[in-house]
């Protein structure tokens, strides 16, 4: 036990400091994209509206507080104080909005959209890779390798741009116009079945794609892991004891070759928001990536550095989950008493 | 005593599986019962336009703000009226809150009265209270417009006068295009900055700068509409919102139409919704390939001049060979502007006619028909610009020029790489002048660097606008080029931009085009203004500080038979305004000629 708790004390410290280093790094690197948010804001007013320099600069000056040529270690010093404090500061493009929460007005749908497509996708991933190694060099085989390699190799944007333009713009099978955002205009969000359906109906596409642009990699995983399983010796005794095949599939094979893919999800689901940023401006779903790209577009250090904050968390996070948990899936880690 | 809580293997799986069962089942979900239905049953409008929804997006809509959901862009027009607004073709304003407006040049005043009998969506009158509560406001936000005056009253219910500090005609277009907003949302706030302002303080005082901080965090609940059009604020999410019919605006009973949906998102997420005939019109930036594919589909292309287009800049710092005109001179003969326009922007590339530095279509309106005759058309002819360089001791040593030092004239062309139409501009140019003999190449720059490297001159030669799409008159259209983009503006960015020195001798003897260019927007003798205007246009042609190379005009999709029963025909007046400064499609409804289908 007294492993296990300086273990994870010394994980969760090792993660403190991963989540201290990264939002370093990222506070520095937001400030060298090229463009500060004054600048990028007159140039906007200016390229996009057609605005004088003389008012648009007038504009600006009216608008931000933010001064560019304060100290960056100063800025550095406030941001780490208000770090400490739980405070990211507020939008400098929406004065007196609060970085949190904005971030927290998008990060559930985020969540909520990814997560579910990665769960699926892992599900039907595992079931398929195993029905592939017991089928293994049969038609099902090959043709399942086949599609799984292929999906793998899609990006998840260009899938979703070309869902978009066969089946809404070509087809027209799909109102592509009613299924964009979150959710339908005039609806109230509520815990009711009509709220939930509603959501469903919006993120129907976005989870479809999260799923079809991941499956393949957990479907040749599962395969090759499975095959692996197979050849075990526990498997041959069981086989050898009489059992029948299902019990063998299920209770020793489909078990021990998911334990490997368990940490990959973990880390999987860390990743979430990286993997939606484009997806999301695609489909226009209110999430987190969809609120990244604008931000970075516009400049809003606070915001930017908010979500890139988000994000390590989750990343670090789930990390930390994954190698604790590990030890509770896997008994033999227990019984090795390293977890 | 708590319960132990194991994760074993077999829950974990459990969970896995119930998560993908919930899936199956709630993909059989649909649109719910309480969405807005989006059939033209009411005589619906579809537009689209980018906005942010709450709690980035606000519904504090005063010109300067950001984030505003609808503020910044045409559609604004519909609920918070401006006292008037400009036809472009007429070069005259139609009046909306205002009935008449006057300027007194001996008193130095600027008057507008507006209309009787209008009403805010409050059911509050609409008085010249709303419009000096607005100014003020406008002044916490530093706008522009109070560089012109000192002082704007309420001389009766409906009456409003400014008082001039710096008489110009180009404060009319401030006065009369602006929004007034309502006094019961903003007036306490025009009373802080009334005084702050009276006690001789400003706003960069300490008690200024929170002024203007506090102002800015004002979050309104709603937008309090003058207009014809409402938001319904239950409606907005970040793919779309609705305006819907405010029964007691302006022109209420005129316009046709009952709601109007506006798609959010930028040109990429918006083309879908045009190719499947869910958007009306739009006034985003589509390239032409989109363009042919919305032609091939039925769709009409609306072409509205925006009044600017793109120019090669040159930076003289860098390239000391092209500060002689002559070099100048030689590329716009060199380059062929129609196949640059149409690379560009298709038929909404048209090559520039006149390069007088201010739009095609103005000049007959602000020069003699002796002056327009004696700008040079620079049609293309490789001839000429031998002529010209070879005049300069240039010379073509097997196929590519060498300066009169000896040295082979090479250069980059910089542009915007995730502009489009800039994109195919800068390369397109890059190749003419290759071909031509310079060694010539294109270069893309991330489009915020490319800003900050056209001010600080990090650069050769670029592609950047000419021309002013939001004001009228060319003393806007001459700024950009030779104030904004060269020393005089480019200094407050640490740079030189163009470095293009603004006192320069013509064939008609030199020329401050400082002075000049301001003469043409200062006082209130628009003759005066119009012989400034003649002298830095003739001077520019001659000069070509930076070369244009063609005017835009919109690609606008405008959907016609689905929901909207038809747009004018092209040669239609009104289809001369400018869709970014006074959209012709707000206009239209607002005189109630646009109809539903």
């Amino acid at each position: 036990m007294a492993i296990l708790k300086r273990y994870a004390v010394r994980r969760v410290l090792k993660a403190l400091l991963t989540v201290y280093l990264v939002a370093t790094g990222t506070f520095f690197l937001v400030r060298m994209l090229p463009g500060n948010p004054v600048e990028v804001y007159i140039n906007t007013q200016m390229s996009q509206y057609g605005v004088s320099y003389a008012e648009a600069s007038s504009q600006a000056a009216g608008l931000f507080s933010f001064n560019p040529n304060e100290p960056l270690i100063q800025q550095y010093g406030d941001f780490l104080a208000g770090l400490v404090r739980g405070d990211l500061g507020e939008s400098l493009l929406a004065p007196g909005t609060s970085v949190l929460d904005i971030v927290f007005e998008y990060l559930p749908w985020t969540l909520f959209s990814v997560g579910l497509g990665v769960l699926i996708s892992f599900a039907l991933g595992i079931t398929l890779g195993m029905l592939m190694a017991y089928w293994r060099e049969s038609w099902l085989d090959h043709a399942l390798s086949l599609i799984g390699s292929l999906l793998q190799s899609v990006p998840n944007y260009l899938l979703a741009m070309l869902v978009v333009v066969f089946f809404g713009v070509q087809l027209e099978i799909l109102p592509i116009a009613d299924m964009r955002g979150a959710y339908s205009p005039g609806v109230t969000p509520n815990l009711s079945f009509d709220f939930l359906s509603d959501v469903m109906y919006h993120a129907g596409l976005p989870i479809t794609i999260y799923v079809l642009t991941t499956i393949g990699g957990w479907m040749l995983v599962m395969k090759s892991s499975t095959v692996e399983t197979l050849g075990e010796d526990y498997v041959t005794v069981a086989r050898a004891r009489g059992l029948t095949d299902g019990r063998i599939r299920s209770a020793y094979v489909g078990r021990n070759a998911v334990l490997p893919l368990v940490p990959q999800l973990a880390i999987t689901l860390g990743f979430v928001v990286g993997g939606s940023i484009l997806v999301e401006q695609v489909f226009q779903y209110q999430g987190i990536g969809y609120l990244l790209f604008q931000s970075v577009q516009r400049r809003d250090y606070p915001v930017l550095q908010g979500i890139l904050l988000v994000v390590t968390i989750a990343v670090v996070a789930a990390n930390l989950i994954a190698d604790l948990l590990y030890g509770r899936l896997d008994p033999r880690v227990r019984l090795n008493g390293e977890e | 005593m708590t319960e132990k809580v194991v994760i074993s293997r077999r829950r974990a799986l459990q969970l896995f599986g119930a998560g993908a069962a919930g899936m199956a089942f709630l993909a059989a979900c649909g649109k719910s019962e309480q969405a807005t239905s989006s059939s033209n049953s009411g005589k619906e409008f579809h537009g689209a336009w980018p906005f942010q929804v709450p709690p980035k997006g606000h519904f504090h809509e005063m010109e300067g703000m950001v984030d505003m959901i609808v503020g910044d862009g045409p559609y604004i027009d519909l609920v918070v009226l401006p006292p008037a607004m400009y036809l472009w073709k007429e070069q005259k304003y139609e009046g909306l809150l205002a009935e008449s407006w006057a300027l007194d040049a001996a008193a130095k005043t600027y008057t507008v009265k507006l209309r009787s009998g209008l009403k805010w969506s409050d059911g509050k009158p609409v008085t010249s209270k709303d419009m000096v509560t607005t100014w003020w406001c406008y002044r916490i936000l530093r706008n522009v417009g109070w560089n012109y005056i000192s002082d704007v009253k309420a001389t009766d219910e409906q009456t409003v006068v400014f008082t001039l500090s710096n008489p110009s005609t180009v404060f009319e277009r401030y006065a009369l295009r602006k929004q007034v907003f309502s006094d019961a949302v903003y007036g306490e706030w025009a009373a802080k900055a009334q005084a702050l302002f009276g006690a001789g303080k400003d706003l960069d005082s300490a008690e200024g700068k929170k002024l203007n901080t506090d102002f800015q965090t004002l979050r309104p609940d709603d937008v309090t509409a003058s207009g014809p059009f409402k938001i319904d604020t239950k409606s907005i999410n970040n793919a779309q919102l609705t305006l819907v019919k405010n029964d007691t605006g302006y022109a209420a009973d005129k316009v046709d139409f009952n709601k109007i949906v506006l798609y959010n998102g930028e040109t990429p997420d918006v083309t879908p919704l045009v190719l499947a005939k869910n958007v009306d019109y739009a006034t985003h930036g589509f390239p032409p390939a989109t363009v042919k594919e919305f032609t091939s589909k039925g769709i009409r292309i609306l072409k509205p001049p925006v009044y600017s287009g793109a120019a090669l800049y040159i930076n003289f710092a860098k390239m000391p060979g092209f500060k002689d005109p002559k070099a100048r001179q030689a590329l716009a003969y060199a380059l062929q502007r129609d196949q640059v326009g149409q690379v560009s922007l298709g038929d909404s590339g048209q090559p520039v006619k006149y390069m007088a530095g201010f739009s095609d279509l103005s000049v007959p309106q602000w020069l003699t028909a002796a002056d327009v005759g004696k700008l040079l058309p620079y049609e293309h002819s490789e001839q000429k610009a031998v002529e010209l360089l070879t005049s300069l001791g240039w010379k073509k040593e097997g196929s590519g020029w060498v300066g009169a030092d000896g040295k082979p004239i090479e250069f980059e062309v910089s542009y915007h790489a995730e502009y489009a139409d800039y994109s195919a501009t800068g390369q397109n140019v890059a190749q003419q002048l290759a071909a031509f003999g310079f060694k010539a190449a294109g270069r893309g720059v991330t489009y915020s660097q490319m800003d900050v490297d056209l001010y600080k001159g990090n650069y050769q030669m670029a592609i950047q606008t000419w021309g002013s799409s939001k004001h009228p008159n060319p003393h806007f259209a001459f700024a950009q080029p030779l104030f904004t983009y060269n020393y005089p503006v480019a200094a407050n960015q640490g740079g030189r931009g163009i470095d293009f020195d603004l006192k320069q001798t013509t064939s008609s003897g030199p020329i401050d085009f400082k002075e000049a260019i301001d003469a043409a927007g200062a006082g209130l003798d628009e003759a005066a203004q119009k012989a400034s205007v003649a002298k830095v246009a003739l001077a520019f042609n001659e000069l070509l500080p930076v070369v244009p190379l063609y005017e835009r005009y919109g690609n606008n999709p405008g959907l016609e038979g689905t929901r909207v029963k038809a747009w004018p025909a092209d040669d239609d007046p009104i289809m001369l305004n400018a869709p970014y400064a006074d959209n012709f499609t707000v206009l239209l409804m607002l005189q109630g000629r646009l109809k539903a289908a």
